[in-house]
């Protein structure tokens, strides 16, 4: 197989991943768990069966990959409110006790599988601290004092 | 009285260079602040994006944090930004030091090194690291907000050295493939 076919082909993986998958979670913040949570703990690879079945394991693969480090990018250049904002929708899309969430969050940091495996470490440090701040701001908002991790 | 001052602020940025040398030594004993858990050759290579570095040392979210009225939050987001850009500061002077050392041995086994061209390097080697160095012993006494030119200073600066590499690679590569 040709490399412009093989990246034609991931380019419509990248595509119906989008259109089919991702455009059906509402938030940004939520699209990134995801894909995250696609990837296999142990090995770091991803698989998305329906995605598999239409493509090829490998390009579908590659596609999830493309997206989750475009989508890790983009959350992590959020300024601090507009996060805030996203872990909110986030967590009220979750349909978990919000007081239980949060936390859950702070205290065990779920959010640190959503690092692709390549992220520039200053980039992860950063996603890592924003999270953290979100997190006690949605709390201090629910609370009206700041409990921090 | 003068002398004093003077032997006091020299001892004074001594100790805070042998910290931060320090620091950045033991940060690299640290596999994920080294980024060796996370490396990936052209991202680590290619250095933090210079959105993300303005974004670590800009003012927006300070004011937004502020906004929310809590002193312990806004302590804590100064502590968490704080950490953040010492890391980009350890990680940047790490990454440049490593390219000198890897274009150091390369130089090496050249025959037709510029001497102005590696002065240049090394002139500028030297004057990122001992901004480095400012903008470490600034941030841990004042945090990175305020810092933002600096940062971007020092940001081209590492930005222009990885680019220098790049075309001494280059132009050696080209020597070795024409048979110079």
């Amino acid at each position: 197989m040709s490399a412009t076919v093989r990246l034609v082909s991931v380019q419509d993986a990248y595509d119906d991943l989008l259109q089919r998958t991702l455009s059906r979670i509402p938030c940004e913040f939520g699209r990134l768990i995801y894909l995250a949570s696609t990837r296999d703990y142990n090995s770091g690879t991803y698989h998305h069966e329906g995605l598999a079945a239409r493509f090829q394991a490998d390009t579908a693969r590659k596609a999830l990959e493309i997206a989750h480090r475009q989508i890790f990018y983009a959350v992590s250049a959020y300024s601090l409110e507009h996060l805030a904002r996203e872990l909110e929708t986030y967590l009220q899309t979750s349909r978990e006790n919000p007081d239980e969430f949060l936390r859950a969050w702070q205290k065990l940091e779920p959010y640190r599988v959503a690092i692709p495996l390549e992220a520039n470490p200053t980039i992860a440090r950063l996603f890592l601290s924003n999270i953290r701040l979100a997190l006690a701001i949605l709390r201090f908002r629910r609370e009206g004092h700041p409990t921090l991790p | 009285m003068g002398i004093s001052i003077a032997v006091l602020a020299a001892v004074l940025l001594f100790v805070a260079i042998v910290v931060w040398v320090k620091s950045t030594m033991a940060e690299q004993g640290q596999p994920f602040a080294s980024g060796a858990s996370l490396k990936r050759e052209d991202e680590v290579e290619a250095g933090c994006p210079a959105q993300f570095v303005t974004q670590i040392f800009a003012k927006k979210d300070l004011e937004y944090v502020s906004g929310l009225g809590s002193p312990h939050l806004e302590k804590f987001f100064q502590q968490e930004r704080k950490s953040v850009a010492l890391f980009w500061v350890q990680q940047t002077s790490a990454q440049i030091r490593g390219i000198m050392r890897a274009h150091l041995q390369a130089s090496r086994g050249s025959s037709d090194l510029e001497l102005s061209t590696e002065a240049g390097i090394l002139l500028r080697y030297g004057g990122l690291q001992l901004l480095c160095g400012v903008l470490f012993v600034s941030i841990a006494l004042a945090g990175p907000q305020g810092l933002q030119g600096l940062a971007a200073r020092a940001d081209a600066w590492a930005q222009r050295i990885r680019e220098a590499q790049l075309g001494f690679h280059a132009a050696k590569e080209t020597g070795r493939i024409h048979g110079v």
